[in-house]
């Protein structure tokens, strides 16, 4: 007889995208599930298109019992060097991440996160350790509803964005924070010493996954900082500014040319670009709210 | 439950129009076999050449789109990093030939070249004098063009038996280039006198030479013939197909052909051509309609009954997703049959015995034994 082994396969329907995610490692299942709720599922749901193939395993040989590892494929194709097994749930999010950053170029795509109040939405670009993260789990759990922590998909030629919800990445010292301040949220295991330190993600709440189809239209672009030192400073960049780092943070900005360009330009003509310093989260939602979406 | 098959594929390839009454399930798996096999993009080109993509899935239209879009742009910039090569190889080298898939997108900029519409490649091929291929290096180097890091095994089997040095790499455009000084590895004993070759080489304009449409054509047909690996089969397989549509259309079928043969005899790689002409006939037999001449040549000098058996299957897509379509003894022929093609059995010994010592260890401890995780890296 045949013996198959053990695997745990499942859907992530997460519009734009649907991702057949091939998996033998089964906390990956657990967290996906935890994750993403009913957009997880085991089998296909009628006739929908699969965007991408992606698999997450273990790497198999006797590797797997005395040093076990992490994989991740899209398709046949492998962009990364394997992680060590603890972190094979993180590393399905960054790989769903680079998946769409490598093959999508109907949408201008920047790394940023994005939050809305209003239908008008606000990009937040920002390298790692900005403490953009943060800043995105306390708006999306303080009136603002969350479209994406990493990746703005933006309609060429518009100011209009498509939501991507996905968890929020959190590391290092703000796991314990979010933990205290969003004990009702939903957390993933902790995939520890990653190249980003420990990184915990923390599942899109209700109003995200309801409003997971509805687009919006930027109507600011902040780039944050966090600064123990500073109490909220807030500098509006001019145009040149905020081009170079749009730009700077724009996934397939040489892949789609000039109309990225245009959609770019429009952007920074259109709507107005900050520079914020600051160490109370509060005084942030106070200013987005009153100053930029009014 | 067979949701494609490889026969669908092909079917896809020659007639598009079928793609468009696939059910939606039956077209991602297409997407996701043609994007394995580097098709996508051509296959999208054909869609949008006969107005089709309007007739598809909305998230099939964007996968195309995507495809096509990406091989369009590399199109755009390959005449930009040729005009650069020349200038800064111009002193090195006495010649400088562009081969393969930049050579299509090169042609494509001045004459319409079908090969080059959504073709993609990884890296840039060139040839130059092997006499000055140590200073081509150099200069390159210089320009900032780094040597990417490879193993002293494998950096020896270039040096000493290739036909090519190791690959380059540019510090901050991270375009590859591939520099070659033949066609096929020295120690295979069948590198032709390279300058019979250079003979048939086309000037475009802006001092970039590529070689005219047949030696492409020929040049193509050995790589694809002589290659131990096949991942990228199918795609090689359609450049030659496209090239002889091409003259289909324009009614020079049979000069072409007759011009393709008369170079690969005249550089000892008759038998390449030939498999190529054979497995382009049994792909699309309308190119070879009215020309019983060539029918009776291909039928003459065709495969042997195992090449038949391995290039019937290694040729045409072959993916997890396609039932049945993965041929694992006939992949393992053709690996053995490239292999004695590159190399006296001799050196073939030793070449295997040191690359299947690393890949016994790697199927029995893991894919990634030797590879060190990320976080093993950063602290070393």
């Amino acid at each position: 007889m045949k013996t198959k082994a053990l695997t745990y396969d499942f859907v992530l329907s997460l519009p734009p995208f649907v991702f057949k995610v091939k998996n033998n490692i089964k906390f990956v299942f657990e967290n996906a599930c935890a994750m993403y709720g009913e957009a997880c599922s085991e089998q296909l749901a009628g006739d929908e298109f699969i965007d991408f193939t992606l698999s997450i395993n273990d790497g198999g040989g006797l590797r797997k019992i005395f040093k076990p590892q992490a994989r991740f494929l899209c398709d046949e194709k492998e962009p990364f060097k394997p992680l060590t097994h603890s972190q094979a749930y993180a590393m399905l999010e960054w790989g769903m991440n680079w998946t769409v950053a490598a093959h999508e170029f109907s949408y201008v795509i920047i790394h940023s996160a994005v939050l809305e109040k209003d239908g008008k939405a606000i990009l937040f670009p920002a390298p790692p350790g900005s403490g953009k993260s943060t800043l995105t789990a306390f708006l999306a759990n303080n009136g603002w509803r969350l479209m994406s922590d990493e990746m703005a998909l933006i309609t060429p030629n518009s100011k209009t964005v498509t939501p991507f919800v996905r968890p929020i990445c959190l590391k290092n010292a703000s796991i314990p924070l979010a933990k205290q301040w969003f004990p009702d949220s939903v957390f993933s295991s902790i995939a520890k010493d990653t190249h980003k330190g420990d990184v915990i993600h923390m599942a899109p709440n209700k109003s995200a996954m309801l409003g997971k189809q509805q687009t919006a239209e930027i109507v600011g672009v902040v780039f944050p900082n966090y600064d123990t030192t500073k109490s909220l400073e807030i500098y509006q960049l001019n145009m040149a500014e905020s081009y170079m780092q749009l730009v700077d943070n724009a996934f397939n900005f040489t892949a789609i040319g000039e109309p990225a360009f245009s959609t770019i330009t429009r952007i920074i003509e259109q709507v107005r670009s900050f520079e914020i310093f600051y160490n109370d989260l509060k005084d942030v939602e106070a200013f987005l709210s009153e100053d930029v979406i009014d | 439950m067979i949701e494609l098959d490889v026969e669908q594929v092909i079917d896809c390839y020659l007639h598009p129009e079928k793609i468009t009454a696939l059910e939606p399930n039956q077209l991602s798996t297409l997407i996701i076999v043609l994007r394995q096999q580097k098709m996508l993009a051509r296959v999208a080109a054909n869609l949008i050449s006969l107005n089709l993509l309007p007739d598809l899935h909305v998230k099939a239209q964007r996968h195309f789109k995507n495809a096509y879009l990406m091989a369009s742009k590399q199109k755009l910039q390959v005449w930009e990093e040729a005009k650069l090569l020349v200038s800064q190889l111009s002193s090195a080298s006495a010649y400088l030939i562009f081969l393969k898939g930049a050579a299509y997108s090169l042609a494509d900029s001045l004459a319409s070249n079908k090969v080059a519409e959504g073709r993609y490649y990884s890296d840039i091929d060139i040839l130059v004098d092997k006499r000055s291929i140590n200073e081509c290096e150099q200069v390159l180097a210089i320009k900032g063009w780094i040597a990417q890091e490879i193993n002293n095994y494998d950096d020896k089997y270039y040096r000493q038996w290739a036909h090519e040095i190791p690959p380059m790499c540019h510090g901050t455009r991270g375009t590859i280039i591939d520099i070659h000084h033949n066609i096929v590895p020295l120690i295979s004993g069948a590198a032709p006198n390279i300058q019979l070759l250079i003979n048939h080489r086309v000037l475009l304009g802006d001092d970039i030479w590529v070689l005219s449409q047949p030696a492409q054509f020929v040049h193509s047909a050995i790589h694809l013939f002589r290659n131990e690996e096949f991942s990228s089969g199918f795609r090689d397989l359609t450049d030659l197909h496209i090239f002889m549509k091409q003259n289909l259309l324009e009614n020079t079928c049979e000069k072409f052909v007759r011009e393709v043969i008369a170079i690969a005899s005249e550089i000892n790689f008759a038998k390449e051509v030939y498999l190529a002409l054979y497995f382009l006939r049994s792909l699309d037999k309308s190119l070879f309609e009215n020309m019983d001449d060539i029918d009776e040549l291909i039928d003459t000098h065709g495969p042997t009954s195992i090449e038949k058996y391995i290039f019937s299957k290694v040729l045409f897509p072959q993916h997890a997703l396609l039932d049945g379509s993965i041929t694992p003894i006939q992949q393992f022929c053709a690996l053995i049959r490239g292999h004695l093609l590159k190399m006296p059995i001799h050196i073939l010994t030793y070449h295997l015995t040191v690359k299947f010592g690393r890949w016994i260890v790697e199927s029995v401890a893991g894919k990634h034994f030797f590879t060190p995780t990320e976080e093993n890296q950063k602290t070393n």
